[in-house]
């Protein structure tokens, strides 16, 4: 029996009579969650995948010609573009992405700003005195603090311990780490401290080399990625179907497959997304992603089409070798550490250029990733926004 | 009698954050120990191969991410399971204290064909360390209050009891697997059994 499943003529031999089932089953769940979503669709739906090239990194001289003699930055969406065709120099990092994490604001003057950073200073100890002068006998009564310091202490002991940066026992690094996460449950005492949150950090730290700064950078960190935090899993979950109906939109024969596979929960992307690759990533490549991702260009959610190149680098590996679910998920959590960032971001932006230049984009992925909406915002009540 | 073909036993691991769940499962399948595993997020697993009484068996080891608020997930990696290992840590009170709910949500989750026989081995890891808060007694009373689960003190630093606990484990995944598929030789005589119905119906939560 043949099955044609969508454009480029893809058509699946399928043999018995339970894989035929299995595959109606799985493309009957798929109209459930699209309702756009036709069995037979019209050939060539997306533009041509286009080239794309990478600049090298934002240097000092870079930076000069987007700052006024004051200090303001001006222009500020081309230096985002440029930052995310390049990432930063190194050592530019520790000065931009204070910007990038809205510790500083763009059109603030040097004045401005340093009046600003001691301001943050001072309130950032006295946040930390707070949970300083919290004694054993208050905290026998204080049992959501005491929960959150112990998550705390038991995760900075075992992040990025390999690093250089926080290697060796009794580093004082690790202490910093710690109590920026302390002060951030004071800062936050709803989130609190979730698993993850350690990972985020910690860069930041060894790129700013100061407490206060490492602190408010992570702030503006976490206003962009806390619903990967909901208790209900609410803001992964949703990510993860965003991811599908990405794949579905540009890859229907790999998703068929993940279909007919168990797999279109993506639940192997989970890692991914919570930390944002850090996990995949050795340091050099995560500080350059991660600069990346908070330009917000060339859209919101770009970490989403990073989820989507890289599952189509791996996709030949994948249905060749007829991985199920569980063979998936191992293999991508083994290709951590084995992933070309230049060539997985250029592949995410080329699928993004050839998204923005397709006429036939459901609403649901042009929420997703901001752009214009066709229709009348009625026709799709359930799309919304995740940072 | 099950049949002589390959078997593949799916085991997970649960219990709080930091218990030694990864650590365990490396003890285990590699005899390797760490303190500096990092929080496990998501879901991984790790393979090793074991006679059980002149059978060999694969075990399919699940580790997961212990913060609660991360096992909304779990029900793709439980699906399957033959054997679940719910481990605290003697040192932390509060990680004895959960088991309660480890074990409830697991069998919300994975729905076993009969909860009350699925089973369920518990681990008390980290005996090397001094400051013990956790007696053997109020374990193996624990253990006895849910139809005599298994239950082993271990370290996975110093390996104490490792390779044990998991020899009973295989066992215990080994016969489950047997009359799961058992079961599955005969579906039309099942049908028409309450706990199959049971199984049905338990995802309406």
């Amino acid at each position: 029996m043949l099955v044609y499943s969508g454009e480029e003529g893809y058509v699946r031999e399928i043999d018995g009579e339970e894989d035929v089932a299995e595959l109606f089953h799985s493309l009957k769940n798929m109209e459930d969650l699209e309702p756009g979503f036709e069995l037979l669709t019209k050939k060539g739906t997306l533009a041509e995948r286009p080239d794309v090239d990478r600049l090298a990194p934002l240097t000092h001289d870079d930076f000069q010609q987007f700052v006024d003699d004051d200090g303001r930055v001006l222009d500020v969406e081309p230096l985002k573009q440029r930052i995310f065709k390049g990432g930063i120099h190194p050592n530019l990092r520790r000065e931009l992405w204070c910007f990038l994490l809205g510790h500083y604001s763009w059109n603030a003057t040097y004045i401005q700003r340093e009046e600003k950073r001691r301001e943050r200073e001072n309130l950032y100890f006295t946040m930390k005195q707070q949970w300083k002068t919290i004694t054993e006998d208050q905290e026998s009564r204080f049992s959501g603090f005491k929960e959150r310091r112990s998550l705390i202490e038991k995760d900075v002991n075992r992040t990025d311990r390999n690093h250089p940066f926080f290697e060796g026992e009794h580093n004082p690094n690790v202490t910093l780490l710690h109590d920026v996460l302390m002060t951030y449950v004071m800062y936050n005492f709803d989130l609190g401290y979730v698993q993850g949150m350690s990972d985020l950090l910690a860069p930041i730290l060894y790129v700013t080399q100061n407490e206060a700064t490492a602190f408010w950078c992570f702030v503006g960190y976490m206003d962009i990625v806390y619903r990967n935090f909901d208790i209900d899993q609410y803001g992964m979950k949703q990510q993860l179907k965003d991811v599908h109906q990405i794949v579905h939109l540009v890859d229907p024969e790999l998703m068929s497959y993940l279909e007919v596979r168990d797999s279109a929960n993506f639940y192997f992307c989970f890692r991914w997304l919570l930390v944002r690759f850090k996990r995949e990533l050795n340091y050099t490549n995560t500080l350059r992603l991660w600069e990346v991702l908070w330009t917000s260009h060339p859209c919101p959610n770009f970490h989403l089409l990073v989820a989507v190149a890289l599952l189509d680098t791996e996709k030949n590996t994948i249905m060749e070798n007829k991985f199920g679910f569980t063979e998936i998920l191992k293999h991508i959590n083994d290709i951590s550490l084995r992933i070309d960032l230049d060539a997985t971001l250029k592949k995410a932006e080329a699928i993004y250029l050839q998204i923005a230049s397709s006429p036939n984009v459901p609403d649901s992925v042009r929420t997703v990733l901001g752009l214009p909406v066709q229709e009348p915002s009625t026709s799709h009540p359930k799309t919304r926004k995740v940072k | 009698m099950a049949s002589r073909k390959k078997i593949l036993l799916k085991v997970i691991i649960l219990g709080d954050s930091g218990v030694g769940k990864t650590s365990l499962m490396n003890q285990f399948v590699n005899k390797k120990f760490s303190n500096q595993y990092k929080a496990t997020i998501g879901a991984d697993f790790l393979t090793k191969e074991v006679m059980v009484d002149d059978r060999l068996v694969t075990m399919q080891i699940w580790d997961t991410a212990g913060q609660e608020r991360f096992q909304s997930l779990g029900v793709a990696f439980y699906r399957g399971a033959d054997c679940c290992v719910l481990c605290y840590d003697v040192t932390s009170p509060n990680s004895f204290k959960s088991l309660d709910s480890w074990r409830d949500e697991f069998l919300i989750q994975a729905s076993p064909r009969d909860p009350d026989h699925f089973p369920f081995v518990v681990l008390g890891n980290k005996i090397d360390l001094e400051n013990r808060a956790v007696s053997t007694k109020r374990a193996q009373q624990w253990c006895h209050s849910k139809n005599e689960v298994p239950y082993f003190e271990t370290s996975a630093k110093e390996a104490i009891n490792v390779e044990l606990a998991f020899q009973t484990i295989a066992r215990n995944a080994l016969a489950q697997e047997s009359e799961v598929e058992l079961y599955n030789e005969f579906p039309d005589q099942i049908k028409l059994t309450n706990d199959n119905k049971a199984k049905q119906d338990a995802c309406s939560c």
